[in-house]
């Protein structure tokens, strides 16, 4: 079952020509942490979302959004 | 205190489900070898191939384990199983409830089992030590492969 807060990490991730080992170890956490949140197995900490956001340059909310359709 | 990697952390998480996934089979050949005596059945040559073979396995994984991580091991935090990397305690704590969940049912079916007396059941075929080995081998597996199925590998994106 898929949590019900999209994201757009691998689109992020895309633009900056990164893999997923390479994000993971950018931000201190396992490579299996940043592909369950890509895929909407897993919702991280708050910690983890500000993490991303300050790597990519970009607001929490830019990252994450809620799904309307859950 | 130095940072353990969170790709170490990951890789013992594995392990260590792969070597409770061995104790689980270990006390599940153990108690079909006893199960089996009530038929006067002789399975201890099975047993005894069983448990060399998964000796055999143990030590193998000990000994990858050791090879593939010994550069970044956690130490006393790989031994209690204090993951920082906050997926790996979201897997293990899903790990925990599932196996406590079934240790519940299991507790609960002997609960019935030991009550029904008037069948002579019990005198036959329930022990407190066949109950204490289907325990560890139901705890044992069910947080194992709570750990593998949530770990299994997805190809990278």
């Amino acid at each position: 079952m898929s949590a019900p807060v999209t994201n757009s990490i691998a689109l992020l991730r895309a633009q900056k020509g990164l893999s997923q080992q390479e994000l993971a170890d950018a931000i201190g956490v396992s490579r299996k942490t940043i592909s369950t949140v890509e895929t909407r197995r897993f919702v991280p900490s708050v910690v983890i979302a500000l993490q991303l956001a300050r790597y990519f340059g970009v607001t929490v909310e830019e990252i994450f959004s809620l799904d309307e359709d859950a | 205190m130095a940072k353990w990697n969170p790709e170490a952390q990951h890789t013992s998480l594995k392990y260590n489900a792969y070597i409770y996934l061995l104790q689980g089979l270990f006390f599940s050949a153990l108690l079909g070898n006893s199960l089996a005596e009530n038929y006067a059945l002789d399975l201890g040559w099975l047993v005894d191939g069983v448990v060399i073979t998964l000796v055999a396995v143990f030590i193998y994984f000990t000994a990858r384990l050791a090879r593939n991580n010994h550069r970044c091991s956690g130490g006393w935090r790989e031994m209690l199983g204090l993951y920082d990397d906050e997926y790996m305690r979201d897997v293990v704590r899903t790990a925990n409830s599932c196996a406590l969940l079934a240790l519940l049912v299991t507790i609960f079916m002997g609960l019935l089992l030991g009550g029904a007396d008037k069948l002579g059941f019990e005198q036959n075929w329930l022990s407190l030590g066949r109950f204490t080995m289907l325990q560890i081998a139901i705890g044992s597996i069910t947080w194992a492969m709570t750990i593998l199925v949530s770990l299994r590998d997805g190809a990278e994106e």
